[in-house]
């Protein structure tokens, strides 16, 4: 889970950081790369976390089945 | 910096560094407080950052100076400039007839229930334009421009309602309210963004610019 987690959040991370740019930056060009960039690296970075949460769950449930 | 971006910059800082925090100490969710903690910092913060920040950029994308931002729009901002009392944007912006910081958007958008959405879905297919088949040489309006954006300040206007020509004939206010009679008919208002002439055209200083 950890390294999934670390994934999740150096995505989000680049994609904060690719928002936090196009803040300062009055131009159409600045929207498309907030949108397009940071949009899909904030998603990636949720849909991993997700998955990961996901993949833990079923795997604690695997291991009290177990016990 | 306006309130908005000031937000959404806080909380893209805060983001970040929470998201800093798990990707070099991932083993704080092995305790109930460290997962709460990677749940805010890997789905509220980013998605609320994330929704903040469109609606950032919308509001920026209303503002004169992001619409004059693009090459092709230079001499439409010049034309607001121009020092003659009968071109209708440059009165506008000259006056703040018009916000002087909304000055496209204000006349541009339009008046109805999903205009501004509208508006935005055009400015998007013009960034495409700009960018994949390059600017035509001629840039006109998509439809006939309606009057509902020129009454949506100017009905109920002393200036409009009892303007001798607009009441000059029988019916002809009534057509011009039911955009019948348009605004810019030949002999009315127009002369808009004359961006030919501009060579010639003296240009009004702005005070501070």
């Amino acid at each position: 889970m950890e390294k999934r987690l670390r994934i999740a959040a150096a995505l989000v991370l680049a994609g904060l950081l690719v928002e936090l740019m196009t803040l300062f930056w009055s131009h159409p060009t600045s929207f498309l790369f907030f949108l397009i960039l940071g949009g899909s690296l904030i998603v990636l970075g949720v849909l991993v976390y997700l998955l990961s949460l996901l993949k833990w769950t079923a795997l604690r449930a695997l291991d009290a089945s177990r016990e | 910096m306006g309130p908005l971006t000031f937000a959404v910059t806080g909380l893209v800082v805060l983001g970040a560094f929470s998201a800093l925090v798990l990707m070099t100490r991932p083993a704080v969710v092995h305790v109930m407080l460290g997962r709460a903690f990677a749940f805010a910092a890997l789905f509220i913060l980013p998605l609320f950052a994330l929704t903040l920040g469109v609606a950032d950029h919308v509001e920026r994308s209303k503002t004169t100076e992001f619409c004059l931002s693009c090459h092709v729009m230079e001499p439409y901002g010049k034309s607001l400039l121009v020092d003659d009392r009968s071109l209708i944007p440059a009165v506008h912006y000259q006056n703040h007839l018009v916000p002087a910081d909304k000055t496209c958007f204000t006349c541009h958008t339009d008046y109805t229930m999903y205009g501004d959405v509208t508006a935005k879905l055009r400015g998007l297919r013009h960034v495409y334009v700009n960018y994949i088949g390059g600017a035509p040489k001629k840039i006109a309006l998509y439809t006939p421009y309606n009057n509902r954006e020129c009454l949506h300040c100017h009905l109920g206007s002393r200036s409009f309602e009892e303007g001798a020509t607009h009441t000059l004939e029988e019916g002809s206010m009534a057509a011009i309210k039911t955009n019948r009679l348009s605004c810019m008919s030949s002999g009315c208002h127009e002369s808009t963004h004359n961006v030919a002439a501009l060579g010639d055209a003296t240009l009004w200083k702005e005070p501070g610019k």
